[in-house]
């Protein structure tokens, strides 16, 4: 069973490693001097880690890998934030609450119509000024 | 040449304990570990993934390469490796440096040991 599981593991490595060097560790285990035990097998575990992550280059990968979910991550809970705030919004304003109001919302019908008059009136007396000004010239 | 030599230095425990082990002769990969046990007194003592894994290393970067099989009887799946003359400069290079540190230890040591007592 040992041996099985040994060589389990070292199936596991890359395949050039374990082409080049997997029968010769399999003759190391078969030593008979040799101790198969939780050592042996921790060896095998660690060289698999090493070569499949800093030998292969599979760092590199994993390393894009992470930033790219870390950079994913933060753009969903800066959406997720903003949405959600624009969501709480329209809610409170189709609830009635008083502190939230739509952009129309905050100009009066009323105010505005009396601003529009007061800027025509004040267009017309500079109109009006203007023409006494003319016919005073000539 | 140089440069390339200092680049690969300091080499890992293990890298070094590896070189040292084949520098008087040819060995195979079970050869090796029993060498380097020896040598350090059991003190350190290498796997067969760390030794294959560092040989790999090693080979890569020329500071070991294979070597003929010995005898005929010997084990089909044994494979015997041997220090290249590059591989001969980086130990003795790694060697020089460790005397340095050992020389620098030396001179510090009584400090420390005052420094103990005290």
């Amino acid at each position: 069973m040992r041996r099985f599981l040994y060589r389990a593991l070292i199936a596991l490595h890359p395949r050039s490693f374990r082409e080049r060097f997997g029968e010769e560790m399999m003759s190391i285990f078969d030593e008979p001097a040799m101790k198969r035990d939780g050592t042996l097998f921790a060896d095998a575990f660690i060289s698999l880690g090493w070569q499949w992550l800093v030998r292969s280059n599979l760092w590199k990968l994993a390393a894009g890998a992470a930033l790219s979910a870390l950079i994913l991550c933060g753009w969903g809970y800066a959406f997720t934030q903003s949405t959600s705030t624009s969501m709480e919004r329209e809610l409170q304003i189709m609830a009635g609450n008083p502190a939230y109001h739509r952009a129309s919302d905050l100009l009066d019908e009323n105010e505005f119509e009396r601003e529009a008059a007061q800027a025509v009136a004040i267009l017309a007396q500079i109109h009006k000024t203007e023409r006494r000004n003319e016919k005073r010239e000539r | 040449m140089k440069d390339e030599l200092k680049a690969l230095l300091p080499l890992s425990p293990a890298a070094l304990h590896i070189l040292l082990a084949l520098a008087g002769e040819d060995r195979h990969g079970y050869g090796i570990m029993q060498e380097v046990a020896r040598q350090s007194q059991s003190q350190y003592e290498i796997g067969p993934g760390t030794l294959y894994d560092n040989l790999e290393k090693l080979m890569r970067r020329g500071l070991v390469q294979d070597a003929p099989r010995r005898s005929a009887s010997e084990d089909p799946r044994r494979r015997y490796y041997r220090l290249t003359s590059f591989g001969r400069r980086v130990l003795a290079a790694d060697l020089e440096r460790l005397r340095a540190v050992l020389k620098e230890a030396k001179a510090a040591l009584p400090a420390l040991e005052s420094r103990s007592s005290t």
